[in-house]
């Protein structure tokens, strides 16, 4: 009854319209989260939530511990995950090439890379908090620096290894070492494509959860003075993760806002980041 | 085996390093670097035989022939560049100054503060220009400003670069035109006073304007330094340097004054070379 | 003969004697990663060996895991992890290719990276904040809309009112598993699209040349283009399915049952330690839930292994 052609054509018209469809749903699912957010979060925020730290239910309060306590721990774990990031990524790049070392670092890294971030905060806790007896900042930054090194090492590796070797060659054939070449010529080079690794290892942890509840733990106070990092710490996730799950409206509130926050948080580092890399490429 | 180019049939043997070579060496008293039996390998394959080259001290040498006839390669061994790649190496001799570059003693790191190269592509640091031409200087010297800053300005000008950047010394070098950029590099390679300056096809990546610039500001380098010259334009080697030499599957077919290897080239394949009838 | 440049000159260039501190440096750093993931292994087997050498092969077959008679079977949690893995990946995959192809084929030129970047972001979205928006936002309206209606017209006796028996709340390893895709939905849908944009444009050009409609296009040229490298793709979203633990926390209900229906109740290997650690009652409690860890690693470690298997061996 139906020709080939209109076969064809009605199949076509199947097919884009799934296609479009499927679109949809993704552009309507970000749109639908973010609506909610807003719509939980918005009216709850206010200067409070950036001056006063978390309160029991019926008083008031804020999220200021919560957001020092993310600001201080992810700040450590990427000042560890950058150095120790960029190194590690250099000597992928400069040094290892196809080695069979240099293809199982590769590798591993890609395992840790996308190893389910509670296992990191697991292995925080057996070897930081069980045997020093108590949860900590530092052990919360520990599992963050971890989560973040291993996508530093490799955007670190990919935009090293994008340079041209000409520049590299010129550099040596002056007379400088390979190091000098790497440090004052090939990072610099690169600067743009590292820092925007860095960004993205800070929009990866500074959303997660998982790792903290074992390492950080939570606390209802923010952070005075340095040897807090020795005990447990608040952090932004931990508390919405702690007040959503009560029973009081108000707290349950709280934790609307801090999840519009940390979104637009990381929205906004993952943006920057593209923005960045953009002005990059026209220049 | 035949090929045909251009209508007439050529021979090419089976294998190559039969060829008869033709040489016409300058005095061995005016010599400040020469190459005895140098063979190169990629890996397993190799991909020079038997180099023989001379440099005459003060002079401009050029090496011709067709694409992967090995000058690039050839020039690369005379700074050791090729050994930043671990399957490249180099057998024989060269000789710099009496001593054999490719010895283990061989300070290769001062040895390329006497030997410099440019290469194909402009490869200006990410930094100021200023920066540019005194990084190499860094290296090996300790320079107050103002010594450095006459340094500086002193490159500049042999480069031809001088008047068009001596307001924005402090302006990135990757912010130039290519054949400003080229310049540059030529600035940089003679900042540290090399004894050698080793070019790598200068030219090929810039436009005509930017390429006649860049030739005269080799043809005034000569004065100061030897310059060795790798280039695939033909009338770029007749106008600029006083010996040349042409390569052809990884030998050094023919070797003698500029004028003498274009005006009566003594080997078969230089003929055809040089008259376009491959190429 | 003297030359400059031998050994007895004995000027040291700028920057040599740091050459091997920075190498140096740069190789410890990269054996510092190793000596991390070689510790989280070991760490994980040590701290789970106690409950697997107690229970053996039944803390892989058992469903009881009683905290108060010390009993830890973890059949449940393994099965819903696969289950919601495996679950999501059939809805995230159709939904990633649809959107990578109209990304690719019919998208106006001029919304294209704007839409790409708007679904990349999905995939920033912290897990806690899919985990609340799934709990406060979407099970209300799934139990109002899907599991109320499906409830009142099947008959709970009838093969479909087994498939889709369940408490109507929401919460369940269906909705879990909706949630999921589309936490992975964006990361497998960018690499897609790049997999399709390396379609030389010369075959594309040659298959719409010879009339064929766009479907016919993608189905039978550029899909199997890259057959090799979404296979890997796949995988990869796989493995990142298996380790979501927040997002899943909230949605699946925490029931260590092997789940009956699609809106059973469920558990996954990361949920039941994130649920259960904080509170872990014993020595053996916490030594399952770290064994559970442990078995995650295995899973999720396999996984990546054969993607990379398969993109390495991948041929343009």
């Amino acid at each position: 009854m139906f020709s080939r052609s209109a076969r064809r054509r009605a199949s076509n018209i199947v097919f884009v319209s799934a296609c479009s469809f499927a679109t949809l749903v993704a552009v309507g699912a970000l749109a639908l989260i973010f609506y909610s957010l807003f719509w939980h979060g918005f009216s709850g925020l206010n200067v409070k939530i950036f001056t006063m730290d978390q309160p029991a239910s019926g008083n008031e309060g804020g999220l200021l511990d919560g957001i020092l306590g993310s600001i201080v721990m992810c700040a450590l774990g990427m000042i560890f995950a950058v150095v120790v990031g960029i190194l590690a990524g250099t000597w992928l790049s400069e040094y290892a090439g196809g080695s069979r070392y240099g293809n199982i670092v590769r590798f591993l890294n890609d395992v840790l890379l996308s190893a389910p971030s509670i296992l990191i905060g697991l292995f925080i806790y057996v070897i930081m908090v069980k045997p020093f007896g108590g949860f900590s900042g530092i052990a919360g930054s520990a599992a963050l620096a971890l989560l973040a090194t291993p996508i530093v090492v490799r955007t670190t590796e990919d935009m090293l290894n994008l340079q041209p070797g000409a520049l590299r060659e010129a550099g040596v054939a002056l007379g400088a070492s390979r190091g000098l070449v790497v440090r004052q010529i090939i990072w610099r080079a690169a600067q743009t494509g590292l820092l925007t690794g860095g960004l993205l290892g800070f929009a990866r942890i500074s959303g997660e959860t998982a790792p903290l509840i074992f390492t950080a733990l939570g606390n209802n106070a923010h952070i005075h003075q340095l040897s807090d990092l020795t005990r447990p710490m608040s952090a932004l996730p931990l508390i919405i993760n702690q007040f959503a799950n009560t029973a009081e409206e108000d707290l349950r509130n709280l934790a609307w806002v801090g999840a519009l926050l940390i979104s637009l948080a990381v929205l906004i580092v993952n943006i920057a980041g593209r923005w960045i890399a953009q002005g990059a490429r026209k220049s | 085996m035949t090929d045909t180019v251009a209508g007439a049939p050529i021979d090419i043997p089976a294998n190559a390093s039969a060829e008869e070579q033709f040489m016409t060496a300058p005095p061995a008293d005016k010599l400040v670097l020469e190459t005895r039996k140098l063979n190169f390998y990629y890996g397993t394959n190799q991909t020079l035989f038997e180099v023989n080259l001379p440099v005459e001290r003060n002079k401009v040498t050029a090496l011709i022939g067709p694409s992967g006839c090995g000058k690039s390669t050839l020039l690369r061994t005379l700074n050791r560049i090729y050994s930043l790649y671990p399957n490249q190496r180099a057998e024989g001799e060269i000789l710099f100054r009496g001593d054999d570059v490719l010895s283990s003693a061989m300070r290769v790191d001062l040895l390329r503060e006497r030997i410099g190269m440019v290469f194909q592509k402009p490869t200006p640091f990410p930094m100021s220009i200023y920066d540019n031409v005194a990084f190499g200087v860094r290296l090996y010297h300790s320079k107050t400003k103002a010594e450095m800053d006459e340094l500086v300005e002193t490159s500049l000008k042999r480069a031809a670069l001088w008047e068009e950047v001596k307001d924005k010394l402090n302006q990135p070098g990757t912010g130039l035109s290519g054949g400003q950029q080229q310049r540059l590099c030529v600035a940089r390679g003679i900042a540290v006073e090399p004894e050698i300056l080793l070019l790598d096809e200068p030219a090929s990546a810039l436009d005509p304007i930017s390429t006649a610039k860049l030739e005269e500001t080799l043809a005034q380098l000569k004065k100061d330094f030897t310059i060795v010259i790798v280039t695939h334009n033909l009338q770029q080697a007749a106008r600029l340097s006083d010996y040349t030499g042409f390569m052809f599957l990884g030998k050094l077919i023919e070797f003698g004054p500029t004028a003498d290897l274009f005006q009566g080239p003594r080997a078969q394949r230089t003929r055809d070379y040089v008259t376009g009838r491959f190429g | 003969m003297t030359a400059l440049a031998t050994a007895s000159d004995k000027r040291i260039v700028r920057g040599t004697w740091g050459e091997t501190i920075f190498r140096s440096l740069c190789f410890s750093a990269a054996t510092l990663l190793l000596v991390a993931l070689g510790g989280v292994v070991i760490s994980l087997i040590i701290g789970g060996w106690p409950a697997l050498h107690t229970f053996g092969f039944s803390f892989f077959t058992s469903t009881e895991w009683n905290p108060v008679t010390e009993v830890y079977g973890a059949a449940g949690p393994i099965s819903g992890t696969l289950i919601t893995a495996f679950l999501s990946l059939i809805i995230a995959l159709p939904l990633a290719v649809g959107v990578a192809v109209f990304l690719v084929e019919f998208c106006p030129r001029v919304i294209a990276q704007p839409l790409a970047i708007a679904v990349e972001l999905l995939a920033g979205i912290p897990s806690i904040v899919y985990g609340m928006w799934g709990l406060f936002v979407f099970a209300p309206f799934f139990a109002a809309n899907v599991q109320m209606p499906l409830s009142q017209s099947l008959n709970p006796d009838g093969f479909w009112g087994h498939v889709f028996a369940g408490v109507p709340n929401g919460v369940n390893i269906f909705v879990a598993s909706l949630i999921l895709a589309i936490m992975i939905l964006p990361y497998m849908s960018a690499v897609f699209r790049e997999l399709l944009l390396s379609v030389p444009q010369q075959v594309r050009e040659a298959a719409y040349g010879l009339g064929c409609t766009p479907y016919e296009v993608v189905t039978s040229i550029m899909i199997p283009f890259v057959k090799r490298g979404m296979v890997g793709v796949v995988m990869l979203g796989l493995g990142r399915a298996l380790g979501e633990t927040m997002a899943v926390t909230y949605i699946i209900g925490n029931s260590h049952d092997f789940p009956k229906s699609l809106f059973a109740s469920g558990s996954t290997l990361a949920s039941t330690i994130a649920n259960e650690f904080a509170e872990a009652t014993s020595e053996m409690h916490t030594s399952a839930l770290i064994a559970c860890g442990l078995v995650l690693f295995l899973i999720t470690f396999s996984v990546l292994a054969v993607a990379r298997l398969l993109l390495s061996q991948q041929k343009y």
